[in-house]
């Protein structure tokens, strides 16, 4: 059961998560919907999952259990979160704590999770300096404002209207069904849920601001992932690499070419695999693989945006940054903005504060 | 015409008629396509680029490649309508250019679009048609002037423009006046348009096949069953390049390209032996064959050498060590790699057989390394000793051309309108 304490415990470690270069969404939830049953079944819940792409794209991923309660096994915890890491495919686990008993310290380093009491965390924040952070991650306010545009608002004894019920499967998308499908289906999809609700969004509507932010994140960080596996694969042939990842392999890739192949014979029609907007994507991928020192910085310098210019109003980013604006890194989230708006008909001014950088 | 061949040939204009002083016709006339020729060649030496935040080093390089500082707000404005860049401001100071240009294609089909869309007048249109006909076949000038159905005063100007842009020449054969574009011819204009009169039905298809295929090898059937082709071979109007590799020796065609500089030859020179060399992996390798040039070219471009040696490399690649593009290394076992010399003229060279490969033609040819240098290195001042000294050249003007100028201004002086 997560409180207020826990929240605490995560949002001062995700404040230190950004002070070490990581982007990191609270709350991660984990959700199937099994069988054929529309409804959602929970699986688990993870408190902070942090993200980084080094200069070759190589993804950093680190999960975090912050608890605060006393009725916890922390060994039970540690266990968890050890299976929780692998799925993720996380290279560091942390397990937060007040206080951390013997048993938890002596159990972590073989699960390889590290842990974490509350003397230690204040330590790491000492060391990391992050009270010279302008932007208040660690405040619960700050989190709340942002929490409550998330998600559709129907007021009591109301049915929702179609409208809603369609942005709410975005909702349902980007909260859940996100962490849970094969990473690389994700691009592909993110772009058609977009594309359903385009004509829905308002840039004059605050909700409606942070759906198209959190799917811009998500966005980029579909296309940091593919960048790894582009260059795993080889730079030299990136379209078509690119192409192997969306599709699933190359196997795979062969069977749906023959199958656009064969859906043409039949029908006369002339579809093409890829979608209209994949040379955009690909140009995108390109301008990142290519300029990685603004690269892994795009995460970040997304959610400083939201946070600075959007929540508390700023129009300068250097602050937050140490009074250097990372230019490179706004030059590719401000690209990013305009592909994901141009791929998937949004408006570009569900942006305007990334776009005004 | 096609929105790629509008879009290539506006840049053929700029290109041409930049090293021109300013010139009646060619500022009221052919405003529209140099706007977009400029915007063209402005974005081949910005592509690759994530931005640029200082906008005097932009004034700097734009001025290299003929675009003046106070005309520069209106090219970035052309490639801002079209997506290939996005522009910061503060007020009316430009604080930053997001460049977006497209490197997997080449952009030439947006850029062709919005030349469409700035609706080009009639003599501008009627130049960019003329160099695309002329592209492909010479004509006689008669049936020229015939075809664009303009007046004398409207064709000389025309030509008077594209003449000094060494677009258009006219040279008599067989007392016929022939006009042709040198932007076709490798050496020799007379040869070329000796064959052009022997296979007036044939070299339109002829260039195209070569356009299309660049680094066909000879002994294609679409080559040596074509009668036009081998001719040209054998006249000297197209110089084979020639590949003496493990299944013995190839040679390999290219579209004849003309309106070069001394420098701009060489760098087409390595760039046909390079995609020559290629071609021979392609078609006539003694082990497995090349399925993807490109991929080839790029990974020359990007590492410098290939991946894993291969037996063939040595004697594949051997033109290139001529032309000091690379070398050959022994990895031992009877492996052979091939090293490029990292130098800008390489790697333009690679470029422009990118280009060769991917659109046929060789609009790379023409990138400044000065204006590219400055752009990337943008603290460092470029004097003038690393650029090549340019005189403008004034375009003098035909008899037509110089009435119809002397009207306009008398026009203007009497403070009647004309036209």
């Amino acid at each position: 059961m997560s409180t207020e304490k826990d929240l605490s415990l995560k949002l001062r470690f995700k404040r230190v998560l950004f002070q070490m270069g990581y982007y990191s969404p609270v709350n991660v939830q984990l959700s199937q919907y099994p069988g054929s049953t529309p409804k959602k079944k929970a699986l688990t819940d993870l408190d902070v999952l942090g993200l980084k792409f080094d200069e070759v794209l190589t993804p950093h991923r680190v999960v975090c259990d912050c608890k605060s309660g006393k009725d916890i096994s922390d060994p039970n915890r540690l266990f968890w979160l050890r299976g929780v890491t692998d799925y993720f495919g996380a290279n560091a686990a942390y397990f937060l704590r007040p206080r951390i008993g013997g048993h938890a310290r002596a159990i972590a380093p073989k699960l390889g999770v590290r842990t974490i009491d509350e003397k230690e965390l204040q330590q790491i924040e000492t060391d990391l300096n992050v009270d010279a952070l302008p932007l208040p991650i660690h405040d619960l306010g700050f989190h709340e404002q942002k929490q409550s545009l998330w998600g559709i608002w129907v007021p009591e004894h109301t049915k929702p209207t179609s409208e809603q019920l369609g942005l709410k499967k975005v909702y349902t998308y980007l909260s859940y069904e996100y962490w849970y499908v094969d990473q690389h289906r994700n691009l592909l999809l993110l772009v058609a849920h977009f594309q359903d609700i385009a004509h829905l969004l308002n840039p004059n509507n605050s909700r409606h601001v942070l759906l198209a932010q959190t799917g811009l994140e998500r966005f980029v960080h579909c296309l940091l992932e593919m960048g790894n596996v582009i260059y795993a694969r080889g730079l030299s042939d990136l379209p078509g690499n690119a192409r192997i990842y969306l599709y699933g392999g190359p196997l795979a890739l062969r069977e749906k070419e023959k199958f656009f192949e064969l859906l043409n014979k039949v029908t006369a029609a002339n579809e093409s695999l890829d979608p209209p907007f994949l040379n955009d994507l690909l140009e995108l991928t390109n301008r990142i693989v290519h300029n990685p020192n603004a690269a892994v910085d795009i995460l970040r310098t997304l959610e400083a945006t939201y946070g600075w210019c959007v929540q508390l109003g700023n129009r300068e980013l250097s602050p937050v940054f140490g009074g250097g604006s990372p230019v490179g890194a706004i030059v590719l989230a401000r690209d990013a903005a305009i592909t994901l708006a141009k791929a998937t008909g949004i408006r570009e001014d569900l942006f305007s504060h990334l776009l005004a950088l | 015409m096609e929105k790629v061949t509008q879009g290539l040939r506006a840049q053929d204009f700029h290109e041409g008629l930049r090293e021109t002083k300013t010139f009646g016709p060619k500022e009221a006339y052919f405003e529209k396509t140099l706007r977009i020729g400029k915007a063209a060649f402005l974005a081949m030496h910005l592509r690759g680029l994530l931005y640029v935040d200082d906008y005097t080093v932009l004034k700097f390089a734009a001025a290299q490649l003929g675009i003046g500082g106070s005309e520069l707000p209106v090219i970035l404005g052309e490639l801002e309508e079209i997506d290939f860049v996005r522009i910061k401001r503060s007020g009316d100071e430009i604080k930053r250019v997001d460049i977006r240009v497209p490197e997997f294609r080449t952009g030439y089909e947006e850029l062709g679009a919005r030349w469409e869309d700035l609706k080009p007048c009639e003599v501008e249109r009627a130049g960019v048609a003329t160099l695309q006909s002329l592209m492909h076949l010479p004509r006689s000038e008669a049936d020229l002037i015939r075809s664009l159905g303009m007046g004398q005063t409207e064709f000389s100007m025309l030509c008077d423009v594209m003449k000094d842009g060494q677009l258009l020449r006219v040279q008599t054969i067989a007392g016929q006046k022939i006009a042709y574009t040198p932007l076709v011819v490798d050496e020799d204009p007379t040869a070329y348009l000796q064959w052009t009169d022997r296979f007036p039905s044939a070299v339109s298809e002829a260039l195209k096949i070569l356009t299309e295929h660049q680094g066909l090898p000879a002994s294609d059937p679409t080559i040596s069953d074509n009668a036009a082709l081998n001719d040209a071979i054998q006249t000297g109007v197209l110089m084979p390049a020639r590949v003496n590799g493990a299944t013995g020796t190839q040679q390999f065609l290219f579209a004849p390209r003309g309106g070069l500089t001394p420098e701009e030859r060489v760098i087409l020179d390595k760039a046909r032996a390079i995609l020559a060399s290629v071609r021979y992996g392609q078609r006539f390798a003694a082990g497995r064959r090349i399925i993807h040039p490109r991929a080839i070219l790029e990974r020359l471009r990007d590492y410098k050498r290939f991946k894993t040696g291969h037996p063939d490399l040595r004697t594949q690649y051997s033109p290139l060590l001529e032309k000091f593009v690379g070398r050959p290394i022994d990895e031992g076992g009877g492996l052979w790699n091939f090293q490029i010399y990292d130098t800008d003229e390489n790697m333009k060279a690679l470029e422009v057989a990118i280009d060769m490969l991917e659109i046929g033609e060789t609009p790379t040819v023409k990138i400044d390394l000065a204006a590219k240098k400055a752009l990337l290195s943008p603290r460092e001042y470029l004097g003038p000793i690393p650029t090549r000294t340019i005189l403008a050249r004034s375009i003098t003007g035909s008899p037509e051309t110089r009435a119809e100028i002397i009207k306009q201004l008398s026009a203007i002086g009497r403070g009647m309108k004309v036209r």
